[in-house]
This record gives structure tokens, sequence and C-alpha cells, in this order.
């Protein structure tokens, strides 16, 4: 394996690490636009299932819902 | 999603009911379907595709004929549909697709303890599993592997997005502007601001039209690349017919160099406009450079300017009180207060820099105002050369096309008007997607400008707490979910890299690289110089056929789970149509061997052609299931020749003559 490879190997083994750490270095505000975000996109993902799908007024009203409850 | 059986039953070539079972995921997941050319490869793909899908791919003769002939000949109500039996998330379904008269019906059902539960809205289920948009990724006539676009396009670079798993973050990331929208629009309500209301609305206005223009301009790009397909296929007949193929051989010779002109000419645009940007200032500035030059050099003709003496000298005379013709000058005399004044107009060393430097400056202007237009006419006369080149070989394409329109062979006229017809509609798509996306920037761009009026505006009248509290909460959320999605849209596509490094750094003979485009997310091929090799090398096939795998093993593999925001990838088998015909016969083995060991479930759609020593030593090991297509004849063999091949040590028949009726068979091989 050439020096290029492995380097490119070990910067993919070093990104998984740093993403770790960057979720743990993450800012108090951070961290909870994360833990929004997350549960925004749940809430997305059920408004976005096939056959249940709703439209995008009504995926605003219910995002809105959401965010009004957070407190961050 | 991974499949099971396929039933097909009097479906194209296949007579009557005829199944296959899959080689389930595991160390023996490859399945491998022998069959020459015509026997039926291509007809088994489009079972399966159809099935899932209703539609076809590009290269399917004929789709409107779905019942074989001999059983509608039999009996003009014949049945004819396909049958799926699939697994996704450990539970087992069954999807069937019907003939309906011209249209098809599709029905999908659950198998409880093998018992079927029918699912409403099947189409819906489906594309859920395996989008639409997406199929063609999974189910691939290799043939076509050519077609395959690299280049970035949008429906590409959203079909990546989509089998990556960030459908869902960007519609997220839409809904929440839209939420911000709704929560600026009740702001501008509430403090009543007239011009508030109205930016309001403008953006309002802007959003909603957005979206379907970006399905059209998806729709019409869509167009393109099949009027583009067409094209390559009618091209492919003419090439295939004797007396089309010099024609249509001079006609790829001309194409070719037409574009090389055009990105000539495009390239000598650019190089215009852009001398013209560099130069604008110094031929704004060059007649009043002139005049001040002119005035510059009257001064110093005059003596004026610089003067002919210096400031030192007045200073040292003054301060000697002898004047430099050895008169004494006495403190307080007219003769000194003369000196003194001399002072004022006295050159110093700063001045006569200064002098010098806007000498220089008015050289500079001169300078750039005289090599603008040499270049200019220099790239001008270049532009002008490319023009006349293009329009020359227009003419001469025009030529051939007239005289393949023309000629005293009908078959090749036929192929030409056919092809000239899909030429035209591929121009008009071509137009209608650029349009369409020129009025999507157009769009884009007033939005981001109305968003910052609004925020000057909304600043001035000032906010309601409770909503500008609210507003602030999106703003925050949309900035860190678009910071979020970019970062890992970025490692996601440097995961794919590395991957399909990995791959063409194993199989591929040469030093060459892949570059993923992080924007277009255009996929290159680099030499080792990190020069572009281009697509249609031996190496720009074995590319596209790492890429594709690549993905596919990706989402299999959940790779991206790496990636952890919420990311839902697609998975699903690989089914590939002759895959290795496209190949150099030395990068064969290779790929056969990498697509064994990257995808969860393959299936291998292969002639004897394809199955060369390398290919069958690479996948021996993996192949679980293993089938013959049969063709049979029904007239008799005559001096048609008979061909076969081994199998585990079996000579096999792939061709039968003296048959009740012509078909397709299936055979398990054992």
């Amino acid at each position: 394996m050439d020096i290029k490879s492995l380097l490119e190997d070990l910067g993919g083994e070093i990104n998984d690490e740093i993403e770790a750490e960057e979720l743990e270095s993450l800012s108090a505000e951070d961290k909870k636009l994360h833990e929004v975000a997350q549960s925004l996109l749940r809430l997305e993902r059920d408004l976005k299932v096939p056959g249940v799908a709703s439209g995008s007024d009504v995926r605003v009203d219910r995002l809105l819902e959401e965010i009004a409850k957070e407190k961050f | 999603m991974h499949l099971v059986r396929l039933t097909t039953h009097n479906f194209r070539a296949f007579y009557g009911t005829q199944a296959i079972d899959f080689a389930p995921p595991g160390p023996e997941a490859v399945t491998v379907i022998h069959g020459e050319n015509g026997a039926g490869k291509t007809n088994f793909l489009n079972a399966l595709f159809w099935c899932l899908t209703g539609e076809f791919t590009p290269r399917l003769k004929n789709p409107e004929m779905l019942v074989n002939r001999a059983a509608y000949d039999a009996d003009r109500g014949a049945e004819c549909y396909v049958e799926l039996r699939f697994r996704h998330d450990d539970l087992d379904y069954q999807a069937v697709r019907t003939v309906s008269g011209r249209d098809s019906k599709l029905s999908v059902y659950m198998l409880v303890r093998g018992a079927p539960k029918l699912i409403a809205k099947p189409e819906i289920f489906i594309e859920r599993l395996v989008p639409k948009a997406l199929s063609r990724w999974f189910f691939f006539d290799a043939e076509a592997i050519g077609e395959l676009e690299l280049s970035g396009s949008e429906r590409f670079r959203q079909s990546l997005r989509r089998i990556l798993g960030f459908e869902l973050v960007d519609t997220l990331s839409e809904d929440l502007r839209r939420c911000l929208t709704k929560k600026q629009g009740a702001l501008a309500r509430l403090v009543n601001s007239k011009e508030l209301e109205e930016i309001q609305k403008k953006i309002a206005n802007i959003e909603h039209v957005l979206p379907s223009q970006h399905e059209k301009s998806a729709d019409w790009e869509a167009k393109a690349l099949r009027f583009d397909a067409e094209v390559a296929g009618f091209e492919a007949q003419l090439r295939a017919l004797p007396q089309g193929k010099p024609l249509q051989d001079q006609r790829v010779k001309l194409t070719s160099q037409r574009a090389q002109r055009v990105a000539t000419l495009k390239e000598a645009r650019a190089a215009l406009a852009k001398t013209i940007g560099d130069a604008a200032p110094a031929m704004q500035l060059f007649s009043k450079a002139m005049a001040f030059e002119e005035q510059l050099r009257l001064k110093e003709n005059t003596g004026r300017l610089p003067a002919p003496f210096n400031a030192q000298l007045v200073e040292d005379i003054l301060g000697d009180g002898t004047c430099v013709c050895g008169r004494p000058i006495e403190q307080g005399s007219c003769e000194e207060s003369m000196i003194k004044g001399l002072l004022r107009s006295a050159s110093t060393s700063d001045f006569n820099a200064r002098v010098r430097s806007v000498q220089f400056a008015i050289k500079d202007i001169r300078g750039a105002n005289e090599n603008f237009l040499d270049s200019a006419k220099r790239i001008e006369s270049q532009i002008e050369a490319a023009d006349h080149e293009i329009s020359d070989i227009d003419a001469e394409l025009k030529r051939i096309r007239t005289e393949l329109e023309t000629i005293d062979v009908e078959a090749v006229r036929s192929v030409e008007a056919q092809r000239s017809s899909s030429q035209s509609k591929a121009r008009e798509a071509h137009q209608q997607h650029a349009v369409l996306l020129s009025k999507i920037r157009e769009n884009e761009s007033a939005i981001t400008n109305l968003r910052l009026q609004y925020d000057l505006q909304s600043k001035r009248v000032g906010q309601g707490k409770s909503v500008s509290g609210d507003i602030d909460k999106v703003k925050r959320l949309i900035a860190y979910v678009d910071k979020t999605l970019r970062h890992q849209e970025a490692r996601a596509l440097t995961v794919l890299q590395i991957e399909l490094n990995k791959v063409l750094d194993k199989y591929l003979t040469k030093h060459f690289k892949a570059r993923i485009n992080a924007k277009t997310y255009q996929v290159e091929l680099l030499d080792d110089l990190g020069r572009p090799v281009g697509d249609s090398t031996g190496e720009g096939q074995v590319l596209k056929f790492a890429f594709i795998t690549t993905v596919v093993a990706l989402a299999g593999k959940k790779t991206q789970e790496k990636i952890n925001f919420l990311a839902e990838p697609t998975l699903a088998p690989l089914v590939l149509d002759a895959p290795f015909s496209a190949l150099d016969p030395e990068y064969q083995s290779s790929v056969a061997q990498n697509l064994a060991t990257q995808t969860t479930q393959l299936v291998l759609l292969l002639s004897s052609a394809g199955w060369g020593e390398g290919v069958a030593r690479a996948l021996d090991a993996h192949v679980g299931k293993r089938y013959a297509l049969i063709s049979r004849q029904a007239g008799p063999r005559g001096e048609k020749p008979l061909k076969t091949m081994m199998l585990n040590g079996k000579q096999l028949a792939l061709n039968e003559y003296g048959s009740e009726r012509d078909e397709s068979v299936i055979l398990e091989v054992q």
C-alpha cells in the first residue's frame, strides 16, 4: 500500500474519532440544537411516510409546534 | 431489500410460468444467469424492473409487446404477469404486476406466516423501498454503462443524495425556511408594517414556485438524458448498418471536433470577458491619464516641474549666505527673501519620487491599454476562427444528415429519421432545462436579497417579542442544520471517494485516482499527474462500474452510519445485465471480483463471451445459484450454429432448434 492510500485510510479512521469527539465537545447550545434538530428530523420522517405523507403546510405547522415547545 | 424468487408468466420471451430463486445474501450471494444474445437476458432484467417500477430500461426493444407472442396467438386474453418475492426488514413480501389492457396493475402483499396480506397503495410502498429515480442504479443494463453520466448533472446529484440518505435533511432544511417565512409574515402583521408584509409576500411567492421549478427542471433534465440515450441508441443502430456506418463514423468525428471547438469558443469568450474586466479601470483612466501626462511633460519642458533647483541647494545658499555666483546675501535683504521664496517651488527628493511614481502609473495605464488591445484582438480572432470552424462543421453535419435521410436504403433512412426526431426533442429538453435553471438561480438570489431586506427593515420597525423569539429559534436551527448538513455531506463524499479509490487502487493497472467534486458531485478520473482521463477509456469504464458498486455497497453496508444525522440510505440488490461486455478484457476479472465482494446480493446476466476464464475464477467462489437461459427456435437448425458452454464440468447447449415455439426457457444449472 502506498503512503497516500495509507494516509487516506488513516484519515478515514481519524475522521470517525474526530466526529465522536466533536459531538462530545459541542457547546451546550449546539448540543441542544443537535437534539432538537434530530427530533425534528424524526417528526419530518413520520410526516413523509409514503402513503400518509402530509403536505408542506401541515409539516410547517407541526414543526413550528415542536419548535415552540422546545426551550433553547 | 433482497430478492427471493422471480416468477414470470407469459412475459415477453418467457412462455408459460417460469421461475428463478435468487442466491440469498451471504458468502455465496451471487446469482449468475447465462444466456447468449437474444436469449432473454434483457427481458429478464426488465421483468424485475417492470415488476417494481412499471417501467423499462431504455434499451429494451418494443416495450409495448409484453404478452408472450405464442401465448397471445393461442389465446388473445392470455394472462401476463411477473411476481417477485423479496425480504425487507426481516419481513417477506410478494409484488405482482399484471398487464391490464395498455397499462399494468401492481399488487403487493406482506406474507405473514405464508398468508398474503394486501398492502394498500402498493406503488407508494415500493417507492419507499426502491425509489423510482434510483431504481436504474440497482437494476442496470450494463451495455449502456457508457451512457452513465458521472458529470455532476442535477439529476445525478439528487439521486446520489437520495442513495446516501440526505433527502430527509434537505426537506427539513426547506421546511424550516418555510417556518421562518410563516413566522416573519406573522411578525409583519403584528407590527403592522406594510413594507415587511410586502417583502414577506414576495418571499412566500418565490418559495411557493421554487419547488415546482426544481421539479420541472429535474423532469426536463431527465427527458434530455432520455432523448440523448435514444439518439445514442439510433446512432449505434446506424453504425451497425454497413451503408450507415461510414457516415455515422464521420458524424461522430465531427461531433467530437465540434465539442472541442465549442469548448475553445467558451474558453475564449471567458478569456475576453476577463481581459475586458481586468483592463476596464485602465481603459477608463486612459484618456484622462494621457491628458495629465501631457500637462506633466509641458511643465517639465518649461522647467517648472520638477523645478530645476532643489530645496537642499536653496537651504545651503541661505546657510552659507553666498549665492551660486559668489555674491554675498545679506540677512533681511530682498535677495534673501526672493531666495527663500524659491523654497516653495524647489524640488525635494520626496516630491521627485512622487512625480516619478505618477509617471510610472501613467506608463502602466498606457501599457495595460495597449496590451488589452493586443490581447483582445488576438482573442477575438480566436473566437472568429472557432465560430467559422463550428459553422463549417455544422454545414458538414447537415450534409451528412441529408445524405442519411435520402440514402437509397430504407433501414438507414428510417433510423436516421428517428434519430433526427429524438435529437430535436433532446435539444428542446436541454433548452427548457437551461431556462428553468436560470429562473431558479434568479429566484434563489432574489430570495437571499429579500431576506436581507427583511432583516434590515425589521430592525427599523422593531419586533414583537414572542414572535421574534420564535424567529430567532428557527434561524438558529436553520443555521445549525445547514452547517451540520454541509459537514456530513462532505464526510459522506470523502468516505465515498476513499472507498472508490481503494477499489481503483486494487484493480486498475495504472496509478489513477478518482476525485468527487463536493459541489456538483461530478466524479472524475485523474492520471498520476492530476490530469483528467477521458470517460470513454477502458479505465473510465472501470470507474463507472467501481462507482456504481461502491455506492450500492456503501448503502448496503450502511457505512454511512458514520454519518450520524438521520441518513436513511436505500438498500437494494444489484442486478446487472451484460456487465463485462463494455470492459477491456484486462479489467473484467477485477471488476467481477469487486462486484461480488462489495455487494450484499448480486445478480449477473452474462453471455458466454462475458464468462471468460478470469471472470469465472473471480466469481466461482461467490456463486450461490446458477441458471441458463436456453433459446428455443421453432424452425429447423439448418446451417445455424449450435452454441454451447462448459458449466460445472458439463457441456450445455444454449440454443435448440425444432421446438414447438420460439421461446426462452430458464434452466437451473446444478
